[in-house]
């Protein structure tokens, strides 16, 4: 499956090494999990969502704290990874030149 | 070895033969013993704890619908959320301090990428054979046998994944309710998206992505060698005395063919899961699982020689200095983890098991009666965290040297709370305007502070107070 495959003698699993583009979103999806969750823990701590269910339950479009707790890790999760991946962004790109006559 | 058999291969058949029969592909050994056993102890803590009783409900149980965390006889409630942060800094220090000591222990022993990922391969070793007739089979043309060892590992795979996630959702939604919704096809939409989610990130992690999470995705193995020093437990390979390496003819004496101790048998190599050589000294992708030196210690046995050729042991003792285990970096971890410790457990026994807030009416400051008295009309919100019903009773008192008569309507007001509720109580205070025997002095008319306190009628040892503001007109 791997090239290591080939070698019986090689590291013990055919790894498979992710390219630089895959490990990068990898990384950023994992950290942003860990920066989402703690965010989550603090804020609803101290922030109940039932008087929004309360509000919304007769509209049928929110059951239970359980949705609405689900939705705020997913919403903390995205900002999280969009700065995560900004951050990633712009480590991996080089700054572009300066123009000729600028002092360096 | 692919050296090895390129360059001579006849030579290398014999040998390799050999080593198959001599050394078991799965290691077996003290460290390897102990990492199963570690793996045993916590895959038991996850997948048993959700079913554990307390009394009559679940003995740890994470209820965020309910916002109550159960903790065995503990239950926590969003206003003990010092106590849980408390508890994750004591986690987080005790990683450190065991870190400072003996290296990268979690990561060989309890982290449950670890746990989970050996677990997955002992499935893929039931269902594909070992290492070697992996490998062919993997390199295999299609086949119905080949398909149906895939199919069974896959089958494993996903049911202990679905497993994983249900037990985990189980550590936040009571699991017998979870087991019984699912056994009827009545599972929560979000329930479901949980079960599926974590059920994914188990197969993920512990099917594909194994020693990648560790080598790129997870930031203690970056930061782990803050807390290291010269005195920090690793695993090392005692170059001195294993160069220069070399294969042997087993009986020979290997100083007199000038050879170190290392047999370049390639075993530690073949059994270390982040697929790197501990003879090039110490690296970060190492995680210290330890399943090198059984490895090596097995290859010492059969040669005759000392084990110990890859060891546990501080970088100091390799450059032949003392080590310490007790130094500064260990006291102060040592002595915040015990502080903290301590701390915790006084301020668990000091918890009251009730609470008091006050809020004064929003709406009205004051009305003046009939009867010429200042009414103010306050809500109290009693909570009961204790785990059985409560009764309290409402006092209400002027505060310091303020020694007027305030008046609660209704008087003797007793209300009941159960256990883990909130009570929102409305109560009217009254108080004469003004007492004119005191005119200028403790007693003037105007605004004054006001302590309300609850007691439980059954124990009077239980009580709390808070303080609120009375507002009366000046004159």
């Amino acid at each position: 499956m791997s090239p290591n495959s080939a070698t019986p003698e090689g590291p013990p699993e055919p790894l498979s090494e992710l390219s630089s583009g895959k490990r990068i979103a990898l990384m950023v999806a994992w950290c942003s999990f860990i920066a989402a969750s703690i965010a989550s823990l603090l804020f609803f701590a101290f922030v109940d969502p039932a008087p929004i269910v309360a509000v919304l339950q007769p509209t049928g479009l929110l059951p239970s704290r359980t949705a609405l707790y689900s939705l705020g890790f997913l919403f903390f999760w995205v900002v999280c990874a969009l700065s995560a991946s900004l951050t990633a962004s712009l480590l991996c790109t080089a700054p572009p030149a300066s123009p000729p006559g600028r002092r360096p | 070895m692919s050296k090895h058999q390129d360059s001579n291969p006849t030579a290398e058949d014999s040998y390799y033969q050999a080593h198959q029969k001599v050394y078991p592909r799965e290691v077996r050994g003290r460290f390897t013993s102990l990492r199963i056993s570690a793996a045993w102890v916590l895959l038991g803590l996850f997948y048993g704890l959700p079913w554990l009783r307390w009394d009559d409900r679940q003995a740890i149980l994470f209820d965020l619908p309910a916002r109550k965390f159960h903790l065995l006889g503990l239950t926590l409630w969003p206003q003990d959320f010092i106590f849980l942060a408390w508890l994750l800094v004591i986690a987080a220090l005790s990683l450190f301090f065991f870190t400072a000591v003996g290296g990268r222990l979690w990561c060989g022993y309890a982290c449950p990428q670890t746990v989970w990922t050996e677990v997955f391969l002992w499935m893929e070793k039931v269902t594909e054979g070992d290492r070697a007739k992996r490998m062919k089979l993997d390199a295999a043309p299609l086949s119905v046998a080949k398909f149906a060892r895939k199919a069974s590992k896959q089958f494993l795979w996903i049911t202990f994944s679905l497993w994983t996630g249900f037990t985990f959702v189980g550590f936040f939604t009571p699991v017998d309710q979870l087991a019984r919704a699912i056994a009827s096809f009545e599972l929560g939409p979000w329930e479901t998206f949980w079960v599926l989610f974590y059920g994914f990130a188990t197969y993920g992690n512990a099917g594909f992505l194994r020693e990648q999470v560790c080598k790129y995705m997870c930031p203690y193995a970056r930061f782990q060698s803050a807390m290291f020093d010269r005195d920090t437990l690793i695993i090392t390979y005692d170059a001195e005395r294993g160069e220069p390496r070399g294969g042997r003819r087993k009986g020979s004496d290997p100083r007199a063919a000038g050879l170190g101790d290392c047999t370049d048998c390639t075993m530690c190599v073949q059994v270390c899961p982040t697929g790197i050589d501990i003879r090039n000294g110490l690296q970060y992708e190492c995680i210290a699982c330890a399943a090198c030196i059984d490895a090596c210690d097995s290859v010492m046995d059969k040669m005759g020689y000392a084990r110990g050729l890859v060891r546990y042991d501080t970088q100091n003792a390799v450059d032949h200095r003392q080590s310490h285990v007790v130094r500064p970096r260990v006291i102060v971890y040592g002595l915040l983890l015990a502080a903290l410790c301590v701390g915790f457990v006084v301020a668990l026994a000091l918890r009251k098991p009730m609470g008091l807030d006050v809020i004064h009416d929003r709406n009205t400051l004051y009305r003046n009666l009939d009867s010429g008295e200042i009414e103010n009309v306050y809500l109290l919100k009693i909570m009961n965290k204790d785990n059985v019903t409560r009764r309290f009773a409402v006092a209400v008192a002027g505060v310091g040297a303020d020694s007027r008569e305030y008046r609660l309507d209704p008087p003797d007001a007793v209300f009941e709370v159960p256990s883990g509720e909130v009570f929102n109580a409305a109560v009217r205070v009254r108080r004469a305007a003004w007492d004119d025997r005191a005119a200028n002095a403790s007693a003037p008319g105007g605004s004054t502070e006001l302590q309300f306190s609850i007691v439980a009628v059954d124990d009077p040892g239980m009580r709390a107070s808070a303080e609120a503001r009375f507002f009366a007109p000046q004159r």
